[in-house]
């Protein structure tokens, strides 16, 4: 993993009270005689080092490593407050605890050293008990504090490392998921957001008057899309070209894919040549919703059921590449679609369902881009779909402009 | 496949087990997705000497690719011919019809 794109790399944070290493407590005070006394009780069970004043506190904290500090409030020079904000601003993300002491028993004080950042405190004469026991409590604190914060810097790193492979995923699957020739006319294609990364795959190629496409939809998205969305299409775009027919596209991709893939990834997909010399599709389903084929009256003529289970779960020799073929006449149109479209849900939980695009799509076609009666119907059910919906949808028309398009591909380029 | 969404997860899905003879019998409730996989798979996992296995749907309301790619796990581990599911709801059914699982499961 290069790390160069990391926003931050894992620090080592000093260990407050590693094991084998006793808890150091810096005491400040002006008076010796406090300090030594305060030092006594302590060095039981901590390391102490002292400091007769709140600048030398400061510094000691700066360069020496320190898990807790005994602050007196009342010193000449930089008193306890001044030295105690200091300290803490120099500790940044680590909580370096402070305990404040006094001779004076004012409520004022008091308040005034919590207030700046002191984490407890103590009235002189101090009781060793009470020392003790908020030493112990705050380094607890303090220890806790640090796994948390470690935990948490490691959680930012792990967070950024998968973030950045998603958008590694996320790029490669757009370039390779979305592919071929999208410019003909009366050829509709609708993805919610082409740069969602959504799983789905549409794949177009030509051959004389014949249209091949393959409009999928892995299970899972990321990272297992883009993973599965190379191989596919390379096989369909190699298998293409050198003149493999349908079926052999079929056979082959649903063996690869079942080569490469984890049993539960896979891809639901509906494979289609659109023959418009002969006037036919040929479709081969598996895992898709019906394809729907309407007659030059509007109305459904064929629907084109998902006949086998999606590619990758079976293997090769199992497959079966039996292909449908309807026929496509001049003036008839095709629309298939991924399931996010028939499984969009109202509020109420109601599925759009496949009734309602089929009744959206059929009647006699009053513009060319005929899907948007489909988007104005979902609009209408359950208002416009968002980048949260996994929606593909692609149509086609039997138009004398979409042959004559196929038609011109064909001829070598004219000069002059 | 949508997303599976969270807001619509935490509406609760469980996922429970019970082992009868050498039959299993996992009830997936509510939306069986994603967020059913540690689940899915420690309740199939929970009797190791199972032979047979039951998924009862009929609590579920609803499932995505996720669920089928579970359901194959299952079937890859135990075989085919061990993996019944059972008591789908006609929008569940839909959409183990359009995969085709009936090929894949003993499907009733």
């Amino acid at each position: 993993m290069n790390r160069q794109f990391l926003p931050e790399a894992v620090a080592v944070s000093p260990a407050i009270a590693g094991p084998g290493r006793r808890p150091v407590v810096l005491v400040v005070d002006d008076e010796p005689i406090n300090r030594a006394l305060i030092k006594g009780l302590l060095q039981d069970s901590f390391e102490v080092v002292d400091a007769s004043g709140g600048a030398e506190a400061v510094e000691r904290c700066q360069n020496e490593l320190v898990d807790l500090v005994v602050m007196d409030i009342q010193m000449p020079g930089m008193n306890g407050f001044e030295a105690t904000r200091r300290i803490k601003g120099d500790a940044d993300e680590r909580f370096l605890p402070v305990i404040m002491m006094t001779a004076s028993n004012e409520d004022r004080l008091l308040g005034e050293g919590l207030v700046r950042g002191a984490d407890d405190f103590l009235l002189k004469p101090i009781s060793r008990v009470l020392l003790e026991a908020k030493v112990g409590a705050l380094l607890r604190m303090a220890e806790v504090f640090r796994v948390l914060r470690d935990q948490n810097r490691e959680l930012t790193v792990r967070r950024a490392e998968a973030e950045r492979d998603y958008q590694i995923a996320k790029g490669v699957f757009n370039r390779v998921a979305k592919r071929g020739r999208f410019d003909l006319p009366d050829l509709l294609m609708h993805t919610v957001s082409l740069d969602s990364f959504n799983g789905d795959v549409v794949l177009t190629a030509t051959a004389g008057s014949t249209l091949r496409m393959l409009v999928g939809d892995f299970a899972g998205h990321g990272l297992s899309a883009a993973v599965g969305a190379l191989p596919a299409s390379d096989v369909f775009y190699t298998m293409s070209e050198q003149g493999a027919s349908l079926q052999e596209v079929a056979r082959e991709l649903n063996g690869k894919l079942h080569r490469m893939f984890p049993r539960d990834l896979f891809l639901s997909v509906c494979l289609v040549d659109i023959d418009l010399a002969g006037e036919r599709l040929l479709v081969w389903n598996g895992g898709l919703p019906d394809g729907l084929v309407f007659g030059r009256d509007g109305a459904v003529s064929h629907r084109l059921a998902s006949r086998h289970p999606p590619m990758g779960i079976l293997p090769a020799s199992q497959v079966d590449t039996t292909l449908v073929a309807v026929p496509f006449p001049a003036g008839a149109r095709f629309a298939i679609f991924t399931d996010g479209l028939a499984e969009s849900r109202a509020p109420d939980g109601d599925m759009f369902g496949m009734e309602r695009i089929e009744q959206a799509l059929s009647g006699p076609v009053v513009e060319r881009d005929w899907s948007r009666a489909l988007w104005t119907a979902h609009d209408a059910f359950r208002g416009p779909l968002d980048a949260e919906d996994d929606v593909t949808f692609v149509g086609l028309t039997h138009t004398p402009e979409l042959v004559a398009a196929l038609a011109a591909r064909q001829l070598p380029p004219r000069n002059g | 496949m949508n997303h599976p969404r969270p807001s619509d997860s935490r509406a609760g899905s469980h996922v429970n087990a019970m082992m009868k003879g050498s039959t299993v019998t996992v009830h997936v409730m509510g939306r069986f997705d994603f967020n059913c996989h540690p689940g899915f798979r420690d309740a199939c996992e929970m009797f190791g000497e199972a032979q047979d296995y039951v998924v009862d749907l009929s609590g579920t309301e609803y499932l995505d690719s996720s669920a089928l790619g579970m359901l194959l796990v299952l079937r890859d581990q135990v075989g085919s011919a061990n993996v019944r599911i059972v008591n789908c709801r006609p929008a569940v059914r839909r959409i183990l019809e359009i995969a085709n699982f009936g090929s894949l499961f003993v499907l009733t």
